[in-house]
């Protein structure tokens, strides 16, 4: 097809150099003269409903542009206040000092109502209803159950909207199970989605158009859901995010949804259409914490086995803290953590069920494996239990029962698919791998055989996730351009949040073409000059842009090798692209210049550019088992990872954390950018090791921990990873056998540190963080607290 | 305080060695002044309270998050910021050190992490890995590339020691 180059090396970063330089312009670098700046006054209530308002001081002071509340701007703001930090009203002024004298001129009175502050809370019956005649606990809409499964295909062919996702017979796999294993309650503390780059966005009407200055995810896709909620008609809306400091999910902008995280580009949008001057809106890192996305779980999971550890039924019961709104962007991808795809060889028997549960504190949403880590630390401690309990080994165990390429997929997307293939997996080659690093065969040891004061833990866990969301909707754009000089551009508004994409898809463009990677460029930062490109999320980007970009690129090289094949005089197909021009394959004598070829005469005449485009609607064009439309491959995210620690059993504190991530990444496109993505895994130590809680002042619903001192992430002193990149290539969803990486290597971590932590203490810890004092507890040193079981 | 009582000073500070008056109001701090008045916005905001390192600068060789000082209090210093690094578009041993190890990824905290590697290198020509993380340990990596970094930094190292060696 054609030679790798770029492919497969860790060429120079796309925009790597004006990274280092200082000179990339993250949104909040552009500064546009006389730009107006915002401040949000914020609910200091859980729960409240706003009686009155009276900003005439606010308006009458210096400087005041714009107050802003529910009474001019109800598509922004509302009167009932569902947690602490909910909008109330924002001031827009000449400086931030004078927006945040405003905000005390500001009088509200508030009728204070009553609240719940956590998931437990919040399930007992009869608690405080957080939205009044709703129930806080329902389920998950998009259940179902498949059934009817074809005995030569092995895809159900039926699947019903019921109460839990299932297949099987869950009774019946319990009743011949030899052994059942079942542990309820296991907690994810309630943390928040991270980025670097607090969120915000600078707004400027030129006359013509709003231009938005952002970060983004998927540039379009919020381009077109804001010009929505601002009523305007989307040509009129310009989105520009050339930079954005980091996502994990947690910038993904539904300005539709005003539960979700996105009223820094209501607010500025709004305030520049209405005073049409140049506005500012940026949250400090204090509003980061009270409104960035959440997660926080409890799992229930029951297990069954044949003596020999065959993993036949599978049931989880998953209560998911949607905060205050949420439910509408739900980690419904904690059903991958579950038989129906991590465990899909050979259960036969599985229910899941998601439950959602409002209290007064901000909404969850999809962020940094959405769902997975989550149900994967569920699931993978109670698979862990099984295995102490069976006396299997616990790497063993789950290579005998882990997913496998030419599963049956029942877990994701019932919305298109009753069920599909499995891609790809190697998560055994992974287990293989990351067990070899520890060297566990030698020196993994079973806890009660462990003495002294520090003991040694190692522990580990799988994971599978989705890549990007199959079916409609989930599809992308890109042009290529080649120009008479040689050179060639991208033209695609795919997001880089630090996960390399433009680098990646620069390098299928330059192999494609046959071009030097250097002589390939890359036009991606506004929405005004791209074709609709894909959201980054769910780790699609690989795959759906990646199909994108190669088949752009065909389609330019396409037309080139057409143009010199007329004037040649031979069949395009007997042609060759490279740097120099193009030329017969087999007669390296017979070639044509680029400028040549387009007939370029200066500024007159022939061909300026060639401009290929694609569109791909995923997973239409991906691979099919045997050609057949509806038997479908779907590409997982998938791998093993292994942690290693020391626990001081006299103080409780862990130390020496070092993780080793494996994962199948099929072909590595980039491995230094793959390798990058696997360091990732670092995402949950924090929650294990950390103190990673956002814990509220339970009289007044106040967070206690709205910093990063407080509420701490991992620096270079914490732990260390390594990352093992397994290569297995040749996954059939993707045109260069690619698969899937990204934010899968966070999903395991927490797993994997619970199960090390079992490994050298001998005792189950179910609630995040493990703090030393839950250590010390545990470990019978100090008394349980009041009021803990 | 209202608008029309802001307390201003002009004051003269010194950024990547050259000199330059700037009107001031006391309560600004350093990053504020480096990115709103001198249009340096490599320095990078993100708590605004000393805790992640983003907007580390150098104040006479010494690491420093600009959000903790005054712009007031640093006449008579010599401040390099990330700007201040590539000379005449040739870039520093340590940018070129963090391009080849992909020392950034969102690339967010990649100023802030340079400033503090620089800092340490001047200090430290030959830092060790407990060094490295030590100097490092108050800027954050949120995409948490830390090993990458820590590469970079030891690349750096041996770039600027073999440097020094040819001078």
């Amino acid at each position: 097809m054609f030679n790798t180059k770029a492919v497969g090396t860790a060429v120079r970063q796309k925009d790597g150099r004006p990274r280092v330089t200082g000179e990339a312009k993250f949104y909040a670098d552009v500064l546009f003269p006389n730009m107006l700046q915002t401040r949000i006054l914020r609910s200091p209530y859980p729960a409240a409903d706003i009686v009155s308002i009276d900003t005439s001081e606010a308006e009458a002071l210096a400087g005041v542009r714009l107050v802003m509340t529910y009474k001019n701007f109800p598509k922004a703001f509302r009167d009932t206040l569902y947690y602490v930090g909910d909008l109330v009203a924002a001031v827009v002024a000449d400086d931030e000092t004078i927006c945040e004298e405003a905000l005390e001129l500001i009088k509200v009175e508030y009728t204070k109502k009553k609240f719940v502050l956590s998931l437990e809370e919040a399930i007992e019956p009869g608690s405080t209803q957080v939205f009044e005649g709703v129930e806080n606990c329902h389920d998950w809409e998009f259940h179902y159950t498949m059934s009817d499964r074809d005995p030569e295909t092995k895809l159900f062919k039926t699947k019903t909207q019921t109460e839990s996702n299932a297949f099987g017979d869950i009774d019946k796999g319990f009743a011949e199970a030899d052994v059942i294993v079942e542990q309820k309650g296991i907690k994810y503390a309630y943390c928040k989605s991270p980025a670097m780059e607090p969120r915000g966005c600078s707004a400027n009407f030129d006359g013509n158009k709003l231009n938005v200055y952002t970060h983004s995810q998927g540039l379009h896709d919020e381009k077109l859901c804001l010009a929505q909620a601002l009523d305007i008609d989307s040509h009129l809306l310009n989105y520009v995010s050339p930079y954005t400091g980091s996502s994990f999910g947690g910038k993904n902008a539904f300005p539709l949804d005003r539960n979700i995280a996105s009223h820094y580009l209501m607010i500025a949008g709004l305030a520049t259409l209405h005073l049409r001057k140049p506005v500012h809106c940026g949250y400090s890192r204090e509003e980061e914490m009270l409104c960035g996305w959440s997660r926080g779980s409890i799992g229930d999971v029951k297990l069954g086995f044949k003596k020999d550890g065959t993993m036949t039924t599978m049931d989880f019961f998953h209560w998911q803290e949607a905060g205050s709104g949420g439910d509408k962007y739900p980690p419904k991808n904690a059903v991958l953590a579950t038989g129906s795809v991590l465990y899909s060889h050979n259960v036969e028997h599985q229910r899941s069920r998601i439950r959602y549960v409002h209290t007064n504190r901000f909404c969850c949403g999809g962020w940094q494996g959405y769902g997975v880590p989550e149900g994967t630390y569920a699931v993978e401690t109670t698979v862990d239990i099984a295995a102490y309990e069976m006396g299997i080994d616990p790497v063993e165990l789950r290579k005998k029962n882990c997913m496998r390429a030419g599963d049956v997929d029942s877990g994701w997307d019932p919305l298109t698919y009753k069920s599909c293939y499995i891609s790809s997996s190697g998560i055994r080659d992974c287990l293989d791998a990351g067990a070899k690093h520890v060297d566990w065969k030698k020196t993994w040891e079973h806890p009660n055989k462990k003495t002294g004061r520090i003991r040694h833990g190692m522990g580990v866990a799988i994971f599978a996730m989705a890549a990007g969301r199959p079916g409609p909707g989930n599809s992308s754009e890109a042009m290529v351009k080649i120009f008479p000089d040689g050179s060639a551009a991208l033209v695609c508004a795919i997001a880089d949040i630090g996960q390399g994409q433009h680098t990646v898809q620069t390098q299928i463009v330059a192999d494609v073409l046959g071009l030097p990677y250097e002589k390939i460029g890359l036009v991606c930062h506004d929405t005004d000059s791209t074709p609709f490109a894909t959201l980054v999320a769910g780790s699609c980007a690989t795959w759906i842009q990646g199909w994108t970009t190669y088949g752009a690129a065909m389609d330019a090289k396409r037309q080139v090798l057409e143009l010199a094949a007329d004037k040649l005089n031979v069949a395009a197909d007997e042609l060759t692209m490279d740097e120099h021009g193009v030329h017969v394959t087999e007669d390296t004598d017979t070639k044509i210049s680029f400028s040549d070829a387009f007939g370029t005469r200066g500024h007159y005449g022939g061909i300026h550019e060639v401009i290929g485009y694609h569109v791909h609607n995923s997973p239409h064009a991906t691979g099919h088992k045997d050609g057949k439309a509806d038997q479908i491959y779907i590409p997982k995210e998938k791998g093993a990872q292994f942690i290693t620690m020391d626990v001081d059993t006299e103080t409780g504190i862990i130390s020496n954390v070092h993780v080793v991530m494996a994962q199948n990444v099929g072909k590595a496109l980039n491995p230094k950018v793959v390798e990058g993505q696997l360091l990732g895994s670092r995402h949950g130590v924090e929650n294990g090791l950390l103190a990673n809680d956002c814990i509220v002042d339970k009289r007044n619903g106040w967070l206690m921990t709205p910093n990063w001192v407080d509420y701490r992430h991992t620096t270079a002193m914490d732990c260390d990873v390594t990352p093992l990149v397994i290569e297995k290539p040749g996954d059939l969803s993707h045109p260069l056998g690619a698969t899937a990486c990204g934010e899968g290597a966070a999903c395991p971590t927490l797993a994997s540190f619970s199960n090390a932590l079992y490994n050298a203490i001998g005792v189950r810890i179910l609630e995040t963080p493990f703090t030393p004092d839950k250590i010390l507890t545990a470990l019978g040193k100090i008394p349980a607290k009041k009021g803990k079981k | 305080m209202t608008q029309n009582e802001k307390l201003t000073k002009l004051i003269q500070l010194t950024i990547n060695g050259e000199s330059r008056p700037l009107l001031v109001e006391a309560h600004w701090t350093l990053s504020k002044v480096l990115r709103n008045d001198c249009g340096h916005t490599g320095t990078k905001e993100a708590c605004n309270e000393g805790a992640c390192g983003s907007c580390t600068v150098l104040i006479d060789d010494i690491a420093t998050p600009a959000c903790m000082v005054l712009a007031i209090e640093q006449e008579g210093k010599n401040i390099e910021t990330i700007e201040g690094l590539s000379k005449d578009g040739q870039l520093h041993p340590i940018q070129e050190a963090w391009l080849e190890e992909y020392g950034a990824q969102c690339g967010f905290c990649s100023p802030g992490m340079i400033m503090s590697t620089k800092g340490l290198l001047i200090k430290n020509a030959n830092p060790t890995d407990d060094e490295i993380k030590e100097a490092l340990g108050g800027n954050l990596c949120i995409c948490s590339n830390y090993e990458h970094i820590i590469n970079a930094v030891r690349s750096a190292a041996r770039k600027m020691s073999k440097e020094q060696a040819n001078v």
